[in-house]
């Protein structure tokens, strides 16, 4: 596989799923220490 | 300034409804095809770019303006850019309602699909184009548009939780598993792996083309719901602890990593049952553009699937299946913007439902019968998103970037502090991309699209219908705007005292 195929496919898949799983683990934590009580 | 009786009962609640907004047909159907004509690779590199130049600032925008407000758009608008701008709303309103109009079609071809291929005769019809043409040149898609605007009203009839929170709770995890099953069943396919090596293939002469990072804005602008509308209305129920930036970046990156996935998905089955000629299908196809690649060329892959019928069956059915899911998921949200905006105005829900409901139904009817029509509704008010898309930038930037910034997005309850980069990107970055969009557009259709009638208002793709169109209805508009403001305001006196 050329490097640039190699370079890309990283990129956009580390940005892309690699920044939900990041932004998914920081929110799962925000609401731990929250805790899940509501405000309604 | 909570006056709302029904809120999200959670995060997860709201977070898999407004990902239900983002997540549509376009994921799976517009992104694969705009990544093929734009070189694979090329294409991704800009299209990750605007993600944050586009797509993440205006869901941010639109979370704070529905949460702080908590009105629909015109309410909403009136009150951040001030009581003169709530016509601006009310275009917002407006174009994600003509949307519906259609959308409603889209959805209902989405069921009958999923109704052909669980019965076994898309898999075994031989012309898969003729059945496409037969079925839309029929009175059939107008029984699949009532249905599909039957069970959208049906869910927002049951209300925020019971319905919009409750079937996208289901729905989407579902969609999730689709999506996954299929891709694992794609990628596993003998010669899949040239169709990865051409999606993540970048090339420099691609890549320095503009057209490239046009459509790749373009698609960010399309597909993940930011400047519609729509998430400003779901934000209206959110908690008031709900934060807002967080938010904004899951219901993002959840969005283009469906779309990623739905791409390596396509281009897995595409070269391994199409090996040679399938690339050439997948960037031209046959039919309406972006339809005939779900509708045609799809179910012929399917057909050509190792393991018998019984497992093309299989494949074919939770495809239609998972691209119904997807797109009742974005009808809902349309349906409930329209209902939330004459609620504002004093209409009681179930009249405000039964009312958009039926206009949604009739005024969706020439788009069932005739694809010209539904083609010159798409291109009209597609365009008209960027336009949206301004009109919300243009409310934050009249209400004070920085102000906005401090006061709606890093409110109590936030996970994450937004900086002063913010300020720039809506009041710069957005405009500047509004404007070069839709000037990119128009320039396509004088010197492409339609070279001789661009200025002709009756031609599908042109120029004219466009300005035609917005026209009116910026000018109905701009004329009913005392009246409606006031209608909204009062209503927030009454409700105060």
């Amino acid at each position: 596989m050329p490097t640039e195929t190699l370079v890309t496919m990283v990129g956009a898949i580390g940005i892309v799923w690699g920044g939900l799983v990041i932004v998914l683990t920081v929110a799962l934590r925000k609401e731990r220490a929250k805790g899940n009580g509501g405000d309604a | 300034m909570a006056r709302e009786k029904e809120f999200f009962t959670s995060r997860w609640g709201m977070i898999l409804a407004v990902i239900g907004i983002a997540v549509g047909t376009g994921n799976v159907w517009r992104f694969s095809r705009i990544a093929a004509q734009n070189g694979g690779g090329s294409f991704l590199i800009p299209w990750v770019l605007f993600l944050f130049l586009w797509s993440i600032p205006l869901i941010i925008a639109e979370f704070a303006i529905g949460k702080s407000t908590r009105y629909g758009t015109v309410g909403s608008l009136a009150k951040i850019a001030g009581p003169r701008y709530g016509w601006m709303g009310a275009f917002i309103g407006f174009v994600a309602t003509a949307i519906m109009f259609y959308y409603s079609v889209v959805t209902g071809w989405c069921i009958k699909y999923l109704s052909t291929s669980v019965t076994g005769t898309l898999i075994s019809s031989s012309d898969h184009l003729s059945l496409w043409e037969n079925f839309t040149g029929s009175y059939e898609p107008l029984f699949f548009h009532f249905i599909a605007m039957g069970i959208g009203a049906f869910v927002i009839y049951r209300g925020v939780v019971k319905g919009i929170e409750r079937t996208n709770r289901i729905l989407i995890p579902a969609l999730l598993v689709i999506l996954i099953t299929l891709a694992i069943r794609a990628v596993t396919l003998p010669g899949a792996w040239e169709g990865i090596v051409y999606l993540f293939t970048p090339s420099m002469e691609t890549l320095l083309d503009y057209r490239v990072w046009l459509s790749a804005l373009t698609q960010n602008a399309w597909d993940t719901g930011a400047g519609w509308g729509l998430i400003l209305t779901y934000a209206v129920y959110a908690r008031q602890k709900e934060d807002i930036s967080l938010n904004a970046a899951l219901t993002a990156f959840s969005n283009n990593s469906v779309s990623l996935l739905a791409g390596i998905t396509i281009f897995s089955t595409v070269f391994a049952l199409a090996p040679g000629e399938g690339i050439k299908e997948l960037i031209s196809g046959q039919g309406s553009t972006n339809t005939g690649l779900a509708f045609i060329f799809l179910p012929q892959l399917f057909g050509k699937m190792p393991g018998g019928a019984a497992v093309q069956t299989f494949f074919s059915t939770i495809f239609f299946l998972g691209l119904a899911f997807a797109a009742m998921t974005s009808l809902i949200s349309m349906i409930e913007l329209a209902v939330r905006t004459f609620e504002d105005m004093g209409l009681e829900r179930k009249r405000s439902l039964a009312f958009v409901a039926t206009l949604g139904f009739l005024l969706g009817i020439p788009s069932a019968l005739s694809l010209a029509f539904f083609e010159n509704q798409d291109w009209v008010w597609g365009i008209a998103l960027m336009i949206s898309g301004g009109f919300i930038s243009f409310g934050v930037v009249k209400y004070g970037a920085d102000r906005f910034r401090r006061e709606a997005i890093n409110s109590a309850g936030t996970d994450i502090q937004i900086g002063k980069w913010y300020n720039t990107i809506i009041t710069w970055v957005i405009p500047a991309q509004v404007l070069f969009l839709i000037g990119w557009w128009f320039y396509l259709a004088i010197t492409s699209f339609d070279r001789e009638g661009w200025w002709n208002p009756f031609h599908t793709y042109s120029v004219g219908t466009c300005l035609l169109q917005w026209g009116i209805m910026i000018g109905l508009f701009v004329l009913a705007n005392n009246w409606m403001v006031k209608r909204i305001m009062s209503r927030e006196v009454s409700h105060a005292d």
